[in-house]
């Protein structure tokens, strides 16, 4: 269905495909935001659309582009990161950078940090989720706890399993 | 001479006070054997209805409503926590979790439908000695206090809270081979013989919320083979691994789907109460890429690519062991070789058969 919102959203629907969005949008309050959102997109688009640009400006634009004049000669990226505003950024984020290196350094890394955490990539979750089908239906298995690991590896969410 | 009447007297009573204990401890063995064998038989076969309160470190407390009927079929109702919402219906033949979250019924086969529970119960105790650690209330009713410990120390363990009334299991507790806690689950009320255990609505969700929501996840297949016939299933030779953690024995293997659009094989090997799940690969997929073997290491899965396999490994034990046990698969000789080989066969449609409720 979320695939059919943008059609739905200008009408492009036939009439049965349109029944079956209307009768989902009833239950599911994440396409109806998602579609909220696409309807504020063309609201904008719609009022938006009326304004007129000055008279030639996009000739202006297009003989500038079609001549290259005016364009300035490419900087490095360096210098350009040198110039103007950006300079006092640079230095202050340069500053922040090295301070943070030296506390580092001097304060070592935090104590008994966590144990790496379970990928959210799609594959370890399947190989997750046939560890607690296999652990929810054992003889003692703690079902009700292996469910939730279940729907957790389902959901995408890192895993407590040990 | 008094001297030694003396000395002769306090061996004596040494020995005595020695074989009492012995005996003692003899006789709460055997009485923790037999709570274990009660709870394995009768025990599961106890209709009841209750509140749970399940705690994993490091997550929010749940509470989850549970109802169970005399042959097993569960219904599960979270209440509360990262789960709330989340139904569970499993009548003995099939599993449905409803997730408001995703607004999905996922629908899955009974994997204890499979068999093997009595295995699986020769195993544990065979691996694991049971010991009765005292009495407790559990929701108020009186229970046994059980240790599953294992014969083979550095492997996980639990305890388990047995009802004296009926060997109902009222509370669990998994620890890890270090003891740390993994996981528990107890009972905070619990009634027995509730009138909704037998009415088979309970154990089904609501059929519009299937036909709405209902899908089958791949892989989920519950039709255990011997890797002798996986061979052929899967369309590569499947190798078994020649080391496995002490008290582990082979179950079953079932096919599953890979990235590469090819069946790859899930190995269960099991020790009555833990479980370690052996994924291989043989049709030369690059790793990470199509396969269903994850990309990146991390502490649950282990894998592995060698002599054109790709594997990983996951369950109740160290990650030294899974990996020694991967290096060993990748080692051993082939089950078999397919019958046909160069055409593995096509993905399985089971799940959508299983959707289709056929």
């Amino acid at each position: 269905v979320n695939e059919l919102l943008p059609d739905y959203s200008v009408e492009l629907l036939d009439r049965r495909t349109r029944a079956v969005v209307v009768e989902h949008l009833e239950t599911c309050s994440g396409c109806r935001g998602e579609l909220a959102a696409m309807e504020h997109a063309m609201r904008l688009v719609r009022e938006h659309a009326g304004l007129n640009p000055p008279p030639g400006l996009w000739n202006g634009v297009a003989n500038r582009l079609a001549a290259g004049e005016g364009a300035e000669p490419p900087l490095s990226p360096l210098r350009w990161l040198w110039r103007g505003p950006w300079r006092g950024l640079v230095m202050g984020g340069a500053t922040v950078a090295a301070a943070a290196w030296a506390l580092f350094f001097t304060l070592g890394p935090p104590p008994n940090l966590p144990p790496p955490e379970s990928s959210a990539d799609p594959k370890v979750m399947a190989i997750e989720r046939q560890r607690a089908l296999a652990s929810a239906e054992s003889p003692f298995g703690d079902r009700a706890a292996w469910e939730i690991q279940l729907a957790r590896s389902a959901r995408g969410e890192r895993s407590t399993a040990p | 001479m008094k001297c030694q009447a003396l000395i002769s007297l306090l061996t004596v009573a040494l020995l005595g006070a020695a074989t009492w204990r012995y005996q003692q401890i003899l006789h709460r063995r055997e009485e923790a054997r037999r709570i274990l064998v009660r709870s394995l038989d009768a025990g599961q076969r106890v209709s009841l209805a209750g509140d749970q309160r399940v705690e994993i470190p490091g997550a929010p407390v749940t509470q989850a409503r549970l109802v169970q009927s005399a042959d097993g079929k569960t219904s599960i109702m979270y209440l509360s926590g990262p789960c709330s919402g989340m139904r569970i219906w499993d009548n003995g033949r099939l599993n449905w979790r409803w997730d408001p979250k995703r607004q999905v019924v996922e629908i899955s086969a009974c994997r204890r439908r499979a068999g093997g529970e009595e295995t699986q119960g020769a195993l544990l105790q065979k691996n694991f000695t049971a010991r009765l650690v005292g009495r407790e209330t559990v929701a108020g009713c009186p229970a046994y206090v059980l240790e599953l410990r294992p014969k083979e120390v550095g492997q996980p363990w639990k305890r388990l809270w047995v009802s004296e009334q009926n060997y109902a299991v009222l509370a669990t507790a998994d620890f890890g081979a270090d003891g740390r806690l993994i996981q528990s689950t107890h009972f905070e009320q619990v009634s027995f013989a509730p009138p909704e255990a037998t009415q088979p609505a309970t154990f089904e969700p609501p059929i519009e919320l299937v036909e709405r929501y209902g899908t089958a996840h791949p892989g989920d297949s519950v039709s255990g083979f011997t890797a002798r016939e996986l061979v052929d299933i899967v369309g590569f030779p499947v190798r078994l691994p020649t080391y496995l953690p002490s008290g582990y024995e082979f179950q079953a293997g079932y096919p599953f789907p890979c990235k590469c659009q090819n069946q790859a094989a899930r190995l269960h090997f099991t020790n009555g109460v833990n479980t370690i799940l052996l994924f291989e690969c043989g049709h030369n997929c690059p790793a990470g890429q199509h396969c269903v073997i994850p990309k990146g290491s991390n502490s649950l899965v282990v894998q592995l690519r060698e002599n054109g396999l790709t594997l990983a490994a996951t369950g109740d034990a160290p990650r030294e062991q899974l990996d020694r046990m991967l290096r060993s698969a990748a080692q051993s000789k082939p089950v078999a070789s397919p019958k046909k080989p160069g055409s593995p066969p096509e993905r399985s449609e089971a799940p959508d058969r299983i959707a289709a409720g056929r």
